[in-house]
């Protein structure tokens, strides 16, 4: 009995082997399909294009409501036969689940891809116009080409049909020192930079808005204090050493009047009692109104759905 | 020249309100590289209070039997190195010297990916040259990749009913260069369901808890490291048992090294010494406290210059309103 036959699955037409001439026109072909329906979509007129968009939206969305609300198989096997209908349906949802999958992340895959052809279009059209700032679009484009080209003959090097496995530890051909440059190099520290810029902004507005202008906004500020004491570690220590020294709890000991001005017990209460109560009501709300949106767009009530 | 002369003289009340941006902006500068480099230099080391939160989330990664398997769900770029790189380092430390495998992927950004492969082989060198060697941790052997998934929700959705369906079509190079089916990896080799992960840990600085929580949540325990601004939002589920671990940002990572470093004892008291088989033991003589705890203390100074900018700004304004009397 082959215990791992579902590691090895029949080379069909859903299961080309990597690298094969039949995966990669499989690939141009699906490539070509996808382009053609998106273009085609946007073409069409817009009383056709309605109804297809809602039939395509509600029939996605009711597979996922079947996914959560039909009532699921228990460890399910491919070779299991259904008692019932209710059966059938369960085993159909579940066997069909990973097919499903599949095609979405292909689908979100060609989303992203139509963001950089959006991006692409409107970029170098700036480039070719000579619009205001256009230096700014053409470092775009040639960051994004020259990335792309490196990551891909890095990829190739490494990874593509026959290459021998590289790592990070051993690397270091043109390809894989241009990408670890790109990457490593700059990449990732400009994006560090652009995160570390937030720090400066903020405490900028923290000093302009933070002032005790009425009541609230000495709640306010009081809260915001504590919980910006606890989080230095040196002054909650010394914070919870002076209680315990004036006569609070220590840990494990019987808890006093005292213990509860240690600083991890203030903020402690805080946050269960009141940061996290006040979260939870506004996550409700939230939830509630991304329900209703969601109904919205799933039985294409919703305006923007139809193009 | 007439225009300077006629220009009212500034009381000090508003000069402590009126603080030039760029000189916030230098105080700052200055403030937290002068307490990084203090800190790097000198090993200066801020005590920290594990929270609750914290100490279950350490309890269960480090409580996970050799040779089992995790998944480490990354969010984390370079942008969130504070946080989320200290999160992640901090785990892969604990997981390679437990010798435990793991399941590395995205669904947040393509480069979260390559940015975990960069901190493995870092982590991989300091094995590599601890005292005494440390064996480093392979792909194929120790840990797969499986890459980015554009569309996390459904992937997740097949993961809690079939695993092997979900990740079946990804392939791995091997050790001698094959590619392969990772599930014939010895990482996911013994994993048939779901539930025979051992944990499912998302180190990143976005959201993802309802999508997960709602998929697996309830099939395998998870602990999440978030950033420091989602840690509110996320306590929710710590505190509703859908979260089995929770870290706070850099606060989180530092109490995670800190655990590390002293452990928690049967008692379950951090750094104690009562009898019995410790509830999460620590890793003696071993490089515990590395990049949050030297991180640590930069965001403590700078916390603290926060709090005496903004206290300035509330004494000019007191300072103005009694002058307005």
């Amino acid at each position: 009995m082959n215990l791992l036959a579902q590691l090895a699955p029949p080379n069909t037409f859903w299961t080309a082997h990597n690298g094969s001439t039949l995966l990669w026109v499989e690939i141009i072909v699906a490539f070509l399909l996808g382009c053609g329906v998106v273009f085609g979509l946007a073409y069409i007129p817009k009383e056709l294009r309605k109804p297809i968009i809602v039939t395509a939206t509600f029939l996605g969305g009711f597979y996922f409501v079947l996914q959560y609300m039909w009532p699921q198989a228990q460890d399910y096997t491919k070779t299991e036969v259904p008692r019932n209908s209710v059966e059938s349906v369960s085993f159909w949802l579940q066997s069909s689940l990973p097919t499903v999958t599949n095609f979405n992340q292909v689908l979100t895959g060609l989303l992203l891809g139509l963001g950089i052809a959006s991006l692409l279009r409107v970029h170098i059209g700036r480039v070719v116009k000579k619009h205001q700032d256009w230096p700014y679009s053409l470092t775009l484009v040639i960051s994004m080409v020259v990335m792309t080209v490196f990551g891909y003959w890095d990829w190739y090097s490494k990874l593509g049909p026959g290459a021998e496995k590289a790592t990070l530890a051993n690397p270091q051909i043109f390809p894989n020192f241009g990408w670890n440059f790109l990457f490593e190099g700059l990449f990732i520290n400009l994006d560090a930079v652009m995160y570390s810029m937030i720090a400066f902004f903020i405490f900028s507005a923290a000093y302009r808005s933070f002032r005790l202008r009425s009541a609230e906004a000495t709640v306010l500020l009081g809260t915001a204090v504590l919980v910006m004491l606890s989080l230095m570690g040196g002054v909650l220590v010394g914070w919870d050493r002076v209680v315990d020294a004036l006569g609070g709890s220590g840990h494990g000991a019987v808890a006093t009047f005292m213990g509860n001005f240690r600083l991890g017990n203030i903020k402690d209460w805080v946050q269960n009692y009141v940061q996290s109560p006040s979260i939870r009501a506004i996550e409700f709300g939230l939830a509630i109104g991304l329900l209703a949106m969601s109904l919205r767009l799933w039985l294409g009530i919703e305006k923007g759905i139809n193009g | 020249m007439d225009d300077q002369m006629d220009k009212p003289k500034k009381s000090l009340g508003e000069k402590l309100q009126s603080v030039s941006r760029n000189a916030l902006y230098l105080t700052l500068f200055g403030v937290v590289s002068i307490s990084l480099v203090l800190s790097h230099w000198m090993g200066i080391q801020v005590p920290s209070q594990p929270q609750d939160c914290t100490k279950d989330a350490y309890k269960i990664l480090r409580n996970i039997p050799e040779g089992q398997t995790m998944v480490i769900d990354t969010g984390t770029t370079n942008a969130s190195r504070g946080e989320s790189g200290c999160q992640m380092e901090a785990t892969l430390r604990m997981m390679m010297r437990e010798k435990v495998k793991f399941v590395l992927y995205t669904w947040v950004e393509p480069q979260c990916v390559e940015v975990a492969k960069s901190m493995i082989a870092k982590i991989n060198v300091e094995r590599r040259t601890a005292k005494p060697p440390q064996p480093e941790y392979r792909e194929w052997d120790d840990y797969v990749i499986l890459g980015f998934f554009p569309d996390g929700g459904t992937m997740l959705q097949t993961v809690a009913s079939n695993i092997r369906e979900a990740w079946g079509a990804k392939k791995e190079k091997d050790t001698a260069g094959n590619e392969r089916g990772v599930f014939e990896s010895p990482v996911l080799q013994n994993v048939r369901r779901v539930e025979d992960l051992k944990a499912y840990v998302p180190i990143s600085p976005t959201n993802l808890m309802p999508t997960i929580v709602s998929r697996v949540g309830r099939k395998v325990p998870v602990i999440s490291m978030c950033a420091g601004v989602m840690f509110p939002e996320q306590y929710n589920y710590y505190k509703s048992g859908q979260l089995k671990g929770l870290l706070n940002g850099l606060l989180g990572a530092v109490e995670l090294e800190s655990l590390m470093d002293k452990g928690i004892d049967a008692d379950g008291v951090v750094g104690g010494k009562a009898a019995g088989a410790p509830l999460a033991a620590s890793f003696p003589g071993q490089k515990n406290m590395a990049r949050a705890s030297d991180y640590y203390f930069a965001f403590c100074c700078a916390m603290a210059l926060l709090l005496v900018t903004i206290l300035v700004g509330n004494v000019g304004m007191m300072l103005e309103r009694r002058g307005a009397r």
